[in-house]
């Protein structure tokens, strides 16, 4: 029972025996929010499942490494009735609790997920048996292959997650040890996983494919382009996360985990982005396209593209339905991220590099009314959230630029005296807001 | 529904591994059968545990053997251009020299019309040649094997090849079946003068290159004979090809050809016997030229610039006569008579 419900019910019986609430409305308010326990026999033991599934896993991993030991004792015949018999034994067993019911199937997808381990590792040990020294690569590849179609074959996060690690080493082998970096990484999750999640509802597994897409976007870019083209493009896939967020706030509101989650990804690079490009030195790098060292920078330009695109068509659409319609509530901060985007592709676009100075100081200027922004915001609304990452993100700021031993002692001790007052000056109107709505203090 | 999509996809799942398995068992038993050479060292992989590195004498194939496209790629210098080319897929034709080794004939981006090729990836391009990879170079064993392997290479059999036997599918996919060391190895030990102290404020010199020792060991159980030409006319000064960067090349191979063997080149050595031979490189029939100057004038190695040093790069090849040559000479049926060839050595005294 959630735990809010809980407090309820027991306050409901105290507001019945101080008589603020009589007996039929207190039972009327507790047939309202009251749910009826789970059946034994259909409550989920999530941690045997969990445990089950990284146990699965770890088996697995097991097994690979026992394979590389190179049993010479065992004949080849041996070693694959060995590793066909482990795939074919797994996912059996994993069919066969699937068609139970309760909370078997979830074991069940367990063991399917085992069955895909030792896929993997027979992948490994066919290799090592025919002493097949091809791409290697490609074994990642077709092990990521086979977890992704389990996944969702059985609808199965634990699949998912391994079929997102799997791609993310598949797609750094490419562009790390081969310099060969592959687009298909980022849609294979992009396009096969990102759906799953939302299908799912999983807070979990989306949380994992934004990450690999981020870290697969950044470093297939590099390769492909320049470091500024990457930046530009993970500047633009934040602002896309950002307007993905709220809509999914306004339009599925049942997938709530999963816009927090594209929300802590979206601001997450934004905000390193806004940062770095608060520096002059890095504003003069990371804005210049002109710097193409890699061997496709218009792949490289063409998912910036794409990313800053798709971003701005998320935005006009929120835009649409908060100006236009009046359907749906945007805090006036957010609508920066619009802003610079489309300021930061402009001025990559124009090769504009002697706008540095300027650029630094536009994201200065925008990092401080973020921060002031959320302050403001957190204290009208007697919200911790949004007052403490204000504050953090306004001490941040201040802190790297006054942070240098080597500076004026005056002007680093005047910026510091400014940040405790307007902190200072935070919690008493935290303090004050909060006693207007009636909170406590 | 669930349940016969987690079967199906299984079942994919094991065919997959059916194909990768059945295809290369295939090979293995109605492919070509071809016999590569190589030398081994010996990484460790993670996934596959560990393995003994094999470099073919046919994975670096030089410009001269490219055709097609592959001449193009190594005219290119452009970073991009030489990027986008690893790993493209390449097609090395075979010829089998007279004793049973395969060699690559041509390389090219096409499969030849006839005779036995095996397929491979680009590796690197450079102006000289191109590095290619056919996906037999890793020999998975035993940790232990792997480095007793190493350990063979490098003391019991020292520069003894070894001899790999590969299949062939008619794509081209080679798989990889055994190994086995050549009998005869060649060992190099460079002449070695006393070092100089180097003068205060004089700049190092490399210690000049005037002389080696060739040394052919029987590995084998049997007995096995050698021909000794006088004056070490039975070896060959070839280039390092695998060195870019090398641009000399022998001046004296057609002053050092005789008449053929005679009774008393032939020696035979007991299994683990080995036999000398001295080589004085300062001889005028050891010389080399420089390909980059148009009337070089042959040189000996140690009058070679500093700055080429590296750039002379060679291997001592024992060549012996073919079987006609030898024919009614004693011991004849114990020559073997495939060529031999030994580390690269240089004329800053490295050796590889």
């Amino acid at each position: 029972m959630d735990k809010n419900i809980r407090w309820l019910l027991t306050e409901i019986d105290r507001w019945k025996a101080e008589g603020l609430v009589s007996p039929e409305q207190g039972d009327r308010i507790r047939q309202r929010y009251a749910q009826p326990p789970a059946p034994a026999a259909e409550s989920v033991p999530w941690g045997l499942l969990v445990f089950a599934t990284a146990g699965a896993i770890v088996i697995g991993l097991g097994v690979i490494l026992l394979f590389a030991y190179n049993w010479d004792e065992i004949p080849k015949s041996g070693k694959l009735a060995l590793v066909f018999g482990a795939v074919i034994a797994a996912h059996l067993a994993g069919a066969r609790l699937l068609a139970k019911d309760g909370w078997q199937p979830k074991l069940g997808e367990a063991l399917a997920a085992l069955g895909t381990m030792f896929y993997g590792a027979g992948i490994w040990l066919v290799a090592q048996i025919y002493n097949i020294d091809e791409h290697y690569p490609n074994g990642f590849l077709f092990w990521a292959l086979g977890a992704l179609a389990m996944a969702w074959a059985l609808r199965s996060v634990a699949n998912g997650l391994l079929a997102i690690v799997l791609v993310v080493i598949w797609g750094s082998c490419e562009a790390f040890d081969f310099r060969a970096p592959q687009y298909w990484s980022i849609l294979l999750i992009a396009g096969g996983l990102v759906p799953l999640a939302w299908q799912q509802r999983s807070a979990l597994l989306l949380a994992a494919a934004l990450a690999a897409i981020q870290f697969l976007l950044a470093v297939n870019i590099v390769h492909w382009g320049s470091g500024a083209h990457a930046f530009t493009a993970s500047l633009a896939l934040g602002v896309l996360l950002v307007a993905a967020a709220r809509l999914t706030q306004s339009e599925r509101p049942d997938y709530g985990h999963g816009a927090g989650v594209m929300t802590f990804f979206g601001f997450g690079a934004f905000l390193v982005c806004a940062y770095l490009l608060s520096f002059k030195g890095a504003a003069s790098e990371l804005l210049d396209w002109t710097r193409r060292y890699g061997p496709q920078p218009a792949l490289a330009s063409a998912f910036g593209w794409t990313l800053f695109a798709a971003g701005l068509a998320g935005w006009a659409w929120i835009a649409r339905r908060s100006l236009l319609q009046k359907e749906m509530e945007v805090g006036r901060e957010e609508w920066l991220l619009p802003i610079a985007l489309v300021y930061c592709f402009g001025v990559g676009g124009l090769g504009a590099r002697d706008w540095a100075l300027l650029v630094s100081w536009s994201f200065n200027l925008m990092l401080l009314g973020l921060a002031i922004m959320w302050m403001w915001r957190g204290c009208q609304l007697s919200r911790l959230g949004p007052t403490v990452l204000g504050s953090l993100l306004l001490g941040v700021v201040v802190l790297a630029r006054y942070f240098d031993l080597f500076q004026s002692l005056a002007s680093r001790g005047l910026a510091f005296i400014i940040l405790g007052i307007i902190f200072v000056a935070e919690a008493m109107f935290y303090r004050k807001m909060r006693q207007t709505r009636g909170g406590g203090a | 529904m669930k349940r016969k999509l987690a079967l199906l996809v299984a079942a994919l799942q094991v065919l997959i591994l059916a194909f990768m398995a059945g295809q290369r068992e295939w090979i293995s038993r109605t492919g070509t059968p071809l016999v590569l050479r190589t030398a081994p060292v010996d990484p460790n992989d993670p996934m596959r545990g560990a393995y003994v590195r094999l470099d073919y004498d046919i994975s670096y194939v030089p410009l001269a053997l490219c055709r097609g496209e592959t001449v193009k790629w190594t005219k290119s210098t452009d970073y991009r251009e030489t990027q986008g080319r690893r790993d493209r897929v390449v097609y090395a034709a075979l010829g089998i020299d007279p004793h049973g080794i395969a060699g690559v004939a041509s390389l090219s981006d096409t499969p030849p019309a006839s005779g036995p090729y095996v397929k491979g990836r680009v590796m690197s391009v450079d102006p000289a040649g191109i590095r290619v990879r056919y996906g037999i170079e890793a020999l998975f064993t035993s940790k232990k094997a792997a480095i007793r392997t190493e350990a063979m290479a490098l003391n019991e059999k020292a520069g003894a090849p070894m001899n790999v036997r590969v299949a062939v599918g008619s794509s081209g996919t080679a798989v990889l079946k055994d190994f086995s060391w050549e009998p005869l190895g060649i060992t190099i030990a460079l002449d070695r003068p006393p070092r100089q102290e180097r003068p205060p404020g004089q700049p190092w010199q490399p210690t000049p290159l005037t002389g080696l020792t060739v040394t052919l060991h029987n590995y084998s159980d049997k007995d096995l004979a050698i021909v000794n030409l006088p004056n070490g006319r039975s070896f060959n000064l070839v280039p390092n090809d695998r060195f870019q960067g090398v641009h000399y090349r022998w001046a004296g191979r057609d002053a050092i050809r005789v008449a053929g063997p005679t009774d008393a080149d032939i020696l035979v050595l007991k299994p683990g016997a080995k036999h000398e031979v001295h080589i004085d490189l300062t001889q005028p029939e050891w010389w080399i030229t420089d390909t980059n100057k148009a009337e070089s004038e042959p040189i000996p190695f140690q009058n070679i610039p500093q700055q080429d040093t590296w750039s002379a790069s060679f291997r001592i090849e024992y060549a012996p006569p073919t079987a006609d040559a030898v024919r009614g000479l004693p011991h004849a049926d114990l020559i073997r008579h495939a060529p031999l060839r030994s580390r690269a050595f240089n004329a800053n005294q490295g050796v590889d």
